[in-house]
């Protein structure tokens, strides 16, 4: 089994990536396509369907990616593809994190120099890997939320984070808000309703 | 955020508008079916000059002041598909105009609609977006009336334009007839090379390209057009090919068969599609012409055929005996070479159309 890990990537990039490995691929091969967003998973099935590779799509119980299995390929453009299921169900992974989460409410970190503060909190959450414990959670709101958007450097730590089970959630009316949405690179889109149980069942909280 | 949100970057250095976004151009449009959604049970009054209007799904609307003349009017924009202001304005006009040329009509009059985050971006890349657009609507030969501009990230253009046409030759979505052949006048794949260009697939020939046939006005196949007599045609923008051929076939009440293989597309675009470069939009118009045709091809050739196009070309319904003479002259203008006949008209079958 070849695992084609797109988690994080936005479309087209999946797509590109299953295609690459399927054509490096040995007849008879089987692979699993990860992902992490509803728009590339949603593509992904359109697009396995129409080159006629015969796939099975279910939810991961790390972290919240979906993973398609794929057989019979490159198959006829007359494989049965059976019908997918595409939900996404984040579950906890147990043992992995800690109790705590951290919260990041701003895209600098303390007071001052604004440069300064950005330079901070990317430090932070770059070496918030290196902890003893990891957080159970990470919470963006505000402008906080800029860690977690393409382009922003701390992309790479956070999805190295969510990969070992802890969860990246991001306030999604911020993320209308600044019309950011389309361009978060990692984690989920959360609402307040969890952002406030996550908050206040932590058994402490990390406002950096 | 995206790159430069937040920070007006130094003059003096050229300012790359694909920073401003994550998608752009017609990709950017609602899908169709949820646009048809939204527009249902708007009450509107009706006027019997009224020869065409959004009930149809057309490129334009038509308003019939006498018999000799009526008036096409329509409006488009979209947020950047390209680095570059000046050939970002000329792609959003020629694109803008092409909804006129569509209709078999002449532009006259042009509006510029202008969306520009002043406080974030230097605003000198609003001038070269304006002499970019201003280029095209010179070429066009319509005039500038004047425009509109607000405040809005990420920035968009287009213009609002008012064309002319006589009643009796004008074009529209439902004058294709069966036995007519299908002349598509410009390559299909721009929504893959900017997808791609902005992954570092895309050359940089492969891209300006691209960027080149965006900018082309759509003046000569209306001219071939109306030399024709054509009653019939589209031009290809958001929805694809098989969007916009599916929509003219329903009006029509005929179904069209296309061949893959003799569709044109852009140098480069499909050895992209081949490495999996598919835009979401070709999804969102599978999604809409899903039922309604029949796929004979392989998979590579269909998402070309549902690419959603920028200032994509016309196709044209031509009869049987001019096609040869009209892509002759498509060609010969030196500015199609690539024009092609990709099928023929068929009477209405169970599909509106067939794409072997």
């Amino acid at each position: 089994m070849k695992t084609i890990d797109t988690r994080g990537r936005l479309c087209p990039e999946p797509l590109i990536m299953t295609r690459r490995a399927i054509a490096q691929g040995a007849p008879g091969d089987e692979f699993e396509v990860l992902t992490d967003n509803d728009t590339a998973c949603s593509n992904l099935r359109s697009y396995l369907t129409e080159l006629g590779i015969a796939f099975r799509a279910e939810s991961r119980p790390v972290g919240d990616a979906i993973r398609f299995t794929l057989s019979d390929v490159p198959a006829g453009a007359g494989a049965a593809a059976p019908e997918p299921v595409c939900d996404v169900q984040p579950q906890k992974a147990a043992g992995a994190t800690g109790d705590y989460c951290v919260v990041v409410a701003s895209d600098r970190m303390g007071r001052g120099d604004d440069a300064l503060g950005r330079i901070l909190l990317r430090a932070f959450i770059n070496s918030l890997g290196e902890a003893e414990r990891l957080p159970g959670h990470i919470l963006f709101y505000n402008s906080g939320i800029n860690a977690a958007l393409e382009g922003s450097d701390t992309v790479e730590a956070l999805r190295g984070l969510q990969a070992r089970g802890v969860e990246i959630m991001v306030c999604g009316t911020c993320l209308d808000f600044y019309g950011a949405k389309e361009r978060l690179a990692v984690g989920t889109v959360s609402n307040m309703f969890k952002i406030t149980e996550v908050v206040t069942q932590a058994g402490h909280a990390v406002y950096p | 955020m995206t790159k430069n949100e937040h920070n007006v970057p130094e003059t003096g250095e050229p300012f790359d508008l694909l920073t401003t976004v994550e998608y752009g151009g017609c990709s950017a449009k609602l899908p169709a079916s949820k646009l048809a959604e939204l527009l249902d049970g708007i009450p509107m009054l009706k006027d019997s000059n009224v020869m065409v209007d959004v009930s149809t799904h057309d490129d334009a609307g038509v308003y019939r002041l006498d018999d000799r003349t009526a008036l096409i009017v329509t409006t488009d924009f979209f947020p950047p598909v390209c680095s570059d202001p000046f050939e970002f304005g000329q792609i959003a006009a020629a694109n803008s105009l092409s909804d006129v040329y569509a209709m078999g009509g002449r532009p006259l009059l042009a509006l510029n609609l202008n969306m520009f985050p002043a406080g974030k971006i230097p605003v000198g890349v609003l001038r070269e977006i304006l002499l970019g657009g201003q280029s095209k609507i010179n070429e066009a030969g319509a005039l500038t009336m004047g425009g509109h501009t607000i405040d809005d990230w990420p920035p968009k253009y287009g213009l609002a334009v008012v064309g002319t046409v006589e009643p009796d030759r004008l074009v529209t979505n439902s004058g294709a007839r069966a036995g007519q052949r299908l002349i598509l006048t410009k390559p299909l794949g721009t929504g893959v090379i900017v997808a791609a260009r902005r992954l570092g697939m895309a050359s940089g020939e492969v891209y300006q390209n691209a960027l080149d046939q965006m900018k082309l006005l759509n003046r000569v196949g209306a001219e071939v057009m109306r030399k024709y007599g054509v009653a019939g045609a589209t031009d290809i923008t958001g929805f694809g090919l098989l969007g916009h051929a599916a929509s003219m076939a329903d009006a029509s009440g005929v179904s069209m068969r296309i061949e893959a293989s003799a569709l044109p597309v852009l140098a480069g675009a499909r050895e992209l599609v081949g490495e999996g470069c598919v835009p979401g939009a070709a999804f969102r118009n599978l999604d809409h012409v899903r039922g309604r045709v029949e796929f004979g091809c392989d998979a590579d050739s269909r998402m070309l055929a549902l690419d959603a196009q920028t200032s994509g070309g016309l196709l044209m319904a031509v009869d049987a005996d001019k096609a040869g003479a009209a892509l002759a002259e498509l060609r010969d203008s030196g500015l199609h070479p690539q024009a092609a006949v990709i099928g023929e008209v068929t009477s209405r079958d169970e599909k509106s159309i067939l794409l072997v």
